[in-house]
């Protein structure tokens, strides 16, 4: 039934005529005896009472009536449910960015293949169930780059070369490795160092088959490296407009009372306030003025995303700038390093050729088991010293590597630079974070990842990094020329999140408004959320 | 004859639960008839 006006007006009138009747309703009389008058009066109570009853029957099914009507509105209301879109979209953002993985110039091809990541879980304490899972792994991205290892492959140490036979042969892995372990304690070590070794060895052959991979990645989505991050770009901004502006989203905040939709209707305190922190007075903004204004913030609300993710990586491009300022002497260290591995995998080599020999394998060699003894203690010893020559290695690759900019790079050369050293920023990391439980290496490259492709971190590029800067005086700076009332003291990393939570505020009321549901909608909806029941008939008393 | 504005909806249905509200406490107590037959 379609709620009219009339039907409105007729319910009130009739609530108006029931409270006449009832108290204009008489109770006693003055005539007749006692007990006549007690007749009267329970008699009237009981009529009364008949009265109101069938009012309430009435007006409980009025009541029925304008509930179910408030529930259709709700539900004609309720926006539909993008879900499939949403998925459509991140689905189309991962390709891409699998495809900006493969075609980015800062990353190199051990990152790429994921054998950086999959290496940095090669720790000391994992379990054999979890080194052979990795070894599987390390096998199958591999044989997918047609490189098939073999037992010829594993021997860097004589520890190495027996653990993988028995991997190979399938057999007595756990007492093999138990075996070795007492011989060799940093058998998970070696094991490491031996991967490393083997990448080093195919690493031409790993290069060209991410060359030739990408190319024919690149070629049928039809767009070379630059089109792709462009593309990646703007599915990420589009995925990321189109879930602030979902109606189903924003109306759930509201009904499951994460904000409270009072403070979102026009005029309301709140909202009056957040307005003018940023421009003065609203109101007086003519049109084209507060156009200017809702631009401006929008692109504040994305600078200051940007920024917090800055903040969270300071601390890298402060050490980046450091090290980029006193790069002469480590690189010169660096290389010299680079030579003195060689010279010591040379000698790791003879250790291993002298054992061979001890068991008596090759020419004129003869069995010498107090040899062998010599030469796994000397393997032992000589894994440690190149381990640690490749930990100092590892260390100054980052001069190495940022020397290659010149001092008028950006902070983004600097940030993106660092991620051709896997090994830098697993440490800086791992110093940085892990102290939190719920951290994890690979998301939190992913999340580096997404800072350096964030589709509004134009001041990283803007930015030279080795002039002193001040980030939130350059943002407010920026903000204020576009006549928002912002200082820099409000942008720094102590104070970014109360101006944040007043910038998402307003973003939050455009993103509503832009969309096809209004606060007044939704308002209506809240009420009918948590609006009473009537039941449908007097059980209730 | 106009619909309702959501607003004017939400009034009306307040306006009827506090009326139903009022009724119910306006039902006054019954004494019990007492009948000379022994019944109750």
């Amino acid at each position: 039934m379609a709620m009219s006006d009339i039907l409105k007006d007729k319910i009130l009138s009739e609530i108006d005529i029931d409270k006449d009747h009832i108290e204009k309703f008489p109770l006693e009389t003055d005539e007749g005896t006692k007990n006549i008058r007690e007749k009267y009066h329970k008699k009237a109570i009981k009529d009364r009472n008949n009265y109101v009853n069938k009012e309430i029957d009435k007006f409980r099914d009025y009541g029925i009536q304008v509930y179910e009507e408030m529930q259709r509105r709700f539900k004609s209301l309720m926006p539909t449910d993008k879900s499939m879109v949403f998925e459509e979209g991140k689905a189309k953002l991962n390709d891409l960015e699998q495809l900006l993985v493969l075609s980015s110039d800062y990353l190199d091809s051990e990152y790429t293949l994921g054998f950086s990541s999959l290496l940095s879980k090669l720790k000391e304490g994992i379990s054999l169930d979890e080194l052979s899972s990795y070894l599987d792994d390390f096998f199958n991205k591999m044989k997918n780059i047609n490189i098939e290892l073999t037992i010829e492959d594993f021997k860097y140490s004589m520890f190495t070369e027996l653990f993988m036979k028995s991997y190979f042969e399938k057999s007595n892995t756990s007492e093999v490795f138990q075996q070795i372990f007492f011989e060799c304690p940093d058998i998970i070590l070696h094991l490491r160092m031996n991967l490393e070794f083997i990448l080093a060895k195919y690493k031409k052959t790993i290069d060209t088959y991410v060359t030739n991979y990408r190319s024919e990645k690149l070629k049928a989505y039809g767009k070379d490296a630059k089109g792709i991050v462009l593309d990646y770009i703007s599915t990420r901004n589009n995925n990321y407009e189109m879930k602030l502006k979902d109606e189903l989203t924003n109306v759930n905040i509201f009904i499951e009372k994460k904000k409270n939709i009072i403070d979102y209707l026009d005029n309301a305190p709140l909202r009056v306030k957040n307005f003018n922190q940023l421009c003065g007075d609203y109101n007086e903004l003519n049109d084209n003025l507060k156009a200017n204004f809702k631009k401006s913030i929008i692109e504040l609300s994305n600078s200051i995303i940007e920024l917090k993710e800055y903040y969270h990586y300071e601390f890298i491009i402060k050490d980046l700038v450091k090290k980029f300022n006193e790069r002469s002497s480590f690189v010169t260290q660096y290389n010299t390093k680079l030579k003195e591995v060689l010279k010591e995998e040379k000698n790791r080599e003879k250790i291993y050729k002298d054992y061979l020999k001890s068991l008596g394998i090759g020419f004129l060699a003869k069995v010498n088991v107090e040899k062998q003894k010599l030469c796994k203690m000397k393997m032992n010893e000589q894994i440690k010293n190149l381990n640690n020559i490749y930990s100092e290695i590892k260390d100054l690759e980052i001069y190495s590597v940022i020397d290659k900019l010149s001092e008028a790079c950006s902070i983004y050369d600097l940030f993106s630079k660092s991620f051709l050293c896997y090994d830098y920023l697993e440490n800086t990391f791992t110093k940085n974070f892990s102290e939190d439980e719920e951290w994890d290496l690979d998301k939190e490259f992913r999340r580096y990842f997404k800072f350096l492709y964030n589709p509004s971190n134009e001041f990283l590029r803007k930015i030279n990094a080795v002039v002193d800067y001040n980030i939130s005086e350059i943002i407010a700076e920026k903000y204020k020329l576009l006549g928002l009332n912002i200082t820099s003291e409000e942008l720094t990393s102590d104070n970014i999140d109360a101006i944040r939570e007043v910038v998402n505020y307003i973003r939050f009321v455009y993103n509503v408004s832009d969309s096809n549901i209004s606060f007044k909608d939704i308002d209506f909806m809240c009420h009918v959320a948590t609006a009473e029941k009537i039941a449908p008939n007097n059980d209730e008393n | 004859m106009t619909d309702l504005t959501n607003e004017d909806l939400l009034m009306l249905y307040e306006e009827i639960l506090n009326h139903l509200k009022y009724l119910k406490s306006n039902i006054l107590e019954e004494e019990k008839e007492e009948n000379g037959d022994g019944n109750e």
